[in-house]
């Protein structure tokens, strides 16, 4: 790496081309070393598209987008006033969010370094981030951000790749020298309840495992947020216990039969019950968890529209 | 991160997601939100919106608004999204020119990378020397880079954005990367 610091003041004017532009630009690394060493400030700037709304806000985002979409599609009395009075509701930051939204910020941009500079220059400045994020307070970022990629993903239909982000976290915070016993628990327990993800899939089936390895992401995402790190014991224990009752739902009821569904849902939800944490918190998302089981309408509230009654993301493609 | 730049989040599944979320579906709008409200917020948040969250959030009930006309890939959509938010941050701009602070950056208000007191916050995190070398840049600069980088658009779809030919936009990043990295150079931040 050069640095031509000996003519400080002066113009830089290196040849470079189009191709290792559009190489920086989309997160490679160029072959130029001038533009090599724009890596780090890029991935910084590029950090700033990595940060994940925090769930309250999306959905309150998508029920007045859905409500505004409805409305253009049944407009009640020839007119279309109703698409009018959804008002954007002010979403004021609260200094927690904020420290989440620094730490996630910090946590993209020293993975997006990691991978994009390969060590080259920015050791120093990525120990700076490290102890920014460090001072922000977030121990468990990395761990509850991975769990909240893995909700959208399964939300996504990409339960396999959740799978992969969850044990990611799991192993990271191993790496972290937290006490993992149970989490490593969990985890094979989370393995168990997706081994029959596959099949499902290639089936086409409505997405119930999906649904309920999204209640379970919910249900770790939730607590994760409220007692990381000390609690690791009995968090893990919990979600062990909650991995196998899916996975045992999973065995009696795998192709989406309603009435089978139904009973080892309820099952579930007392499982939940019994952990001694578990009873508000699928019923705090946004539905997915408690619903899953039911009637396949997991998501959005019950208003009747036949759109708002369609299962996951199953049934479309 | 593990998945390459223009592998999209919904990959396939994007056209059921359109099409749910054009029936007003809420799982739809909040899958889509997910995907892009880092992408749009962090983009106005370069670019300097007060409170980028809000204008993301307009941005998208705006989305909302449209959407039953919208036809397209997940690229389309994503780039569609963008020319909103882009249209939301002119109109920023235009009603913060009229103030007594001057057009773009103020030196001492607002940080470049950040628009409000939250994302300042984060701008000082990221570094002053990244926020001054951007500072120096020139809006159409700041767009280009912002929207080549933190909403990865291409360099055809960051052209649509801002309303300017591929060989303008292409002209612009390669200014832009080189006044960067005079700065960045001289100003340490690689060190």
């Amino acid at each position: 790496m050069r640095f031509p610091s000996d003519n400080k003041g002066e113009m830089i004017r290196w040849s470079i081309t189009d191709s290792d532009i559009e190489r920086l630009l989309s997160g490679s690394d160029p072959e130029d070393s001038e533009l090599m060493a724009l890596v780090p400030s890029l991935s910084m700037l590029r950090s700033y598209g990595a940060w994940l709304p925090p769930e309250s806000s999306v959905e309150g985002l998508a029920s007045e987008a859905a409500s505004i979409a409805r409305a253009w599609l049944e407009p009640s009395d020839g007119t279309r006033g109703s698409q009018f009075f959804v008002e954007r509701r002010r979403t004021t930051l609260t200094p927690r969010l904020v420290g989440a939204l620094a730490a996630l910020l910090l946590f993209f941009g020293m993975t997006g370094m990691a991978v994009a500079a390969d060590g080259a220059a920015p050791g120093d400045a990525l120990y700076g981030l490290d102890r920014a994020l460090e001072n922000a307070g977030i121990g468990a970022g990395r761990v509850e951000e991975r769990i909240e990629e893995a909700n959208q993903l399964v939300a996504q239909g990409r339960a396999q790749e959740a799978l992969g982000h969850v044990t990611e976290a799991f192993d990271e915070a191993q790496e972290d020298g937290e006490d993992v016993s149970d989490l490593a628990e969990a985890r094979s327990a989370i393995e168990a309840a997706v081994s029959r993800l596959p099949e499902v899939e290639t089936e086409a089936a409505t997405g119930n495992v999906d649904e309920d390895v999204e209640a379970l992401l919910r249900y770790i995402r939730e607590n994760v947020q409220k007692d990381v790190g000390e609690d690791g014991r009995e968090f893990g224990q919990r979600v062990a216990a909650l991995a196998r009752l899916i996975a045992v739902n999973e065995e009696g009821g795998q192709t989406t039969d309603d009435a089978t569904t139904t009973s080892t849902t309820d099952d579930r939800g007392n499982g939940n019950g019994n952990n001694g944490n578990g009873s508000g918190n699928n019923g705090t998302g946004n539905g997915n968890g408690n619903g899953n089981g039911n009637n396949g309408n997991g998501n959005g509230p019950p208003d009747g529209s036949p759109s708002e009654t369609a299962p996951g993301r199953g049934d479309k493609p | 991160m593990s998945s390459p730049k223009r592998e999209y989040r919904l990959g396939q599944a994007f056209e059921g997601v359109l099409d749910a979320a054009k029936q007003g579906a809420e799982w739809a709008w909040a899958s889509l939100y997910r995907d892009l409200a880092g992408p749009v917020t962090g983009y106005l948040a370069a670019r300097g919106a007060r409170e980028p969250e809000d204008l993301a959030a307009e941005t998208f009930l705006q989305v909302a608004r449209n959407v039953h006309s919208f036809e397209g890939d997940e690229a389309a959509f994503r780039s569609w999204v963008f020319v909103i938010a882009h249209r939301r941050l002119i109109d920023l701009r235009r009603s913060q020119a009229r103030r007594p602070t001057t057009v773009s950056m103020p030196d001492d208000g607002p940080g470049v990378l950040g628009g409000d007191v939250e994302h300042e916050a984060i701008g000082h995190l990221v570094t002053a020397e990244l926020r001054d070398a951007f500072r120096r840049l020139t809006d159409d600069q700041r767009d280009v880079l912002s929207l080549r980088i933190i909403a990865n658009l291409t360099l055809e779809e960051t052209a649509n954005v801002v309303g300017k030919r591929v060989g303008a936009v292409k002209a612009i990043q390669r200014r832009a990367l080189i006044a960067l990295r005079n700065h960045v150079d001289l100003e340490g931040v690689s060190r």
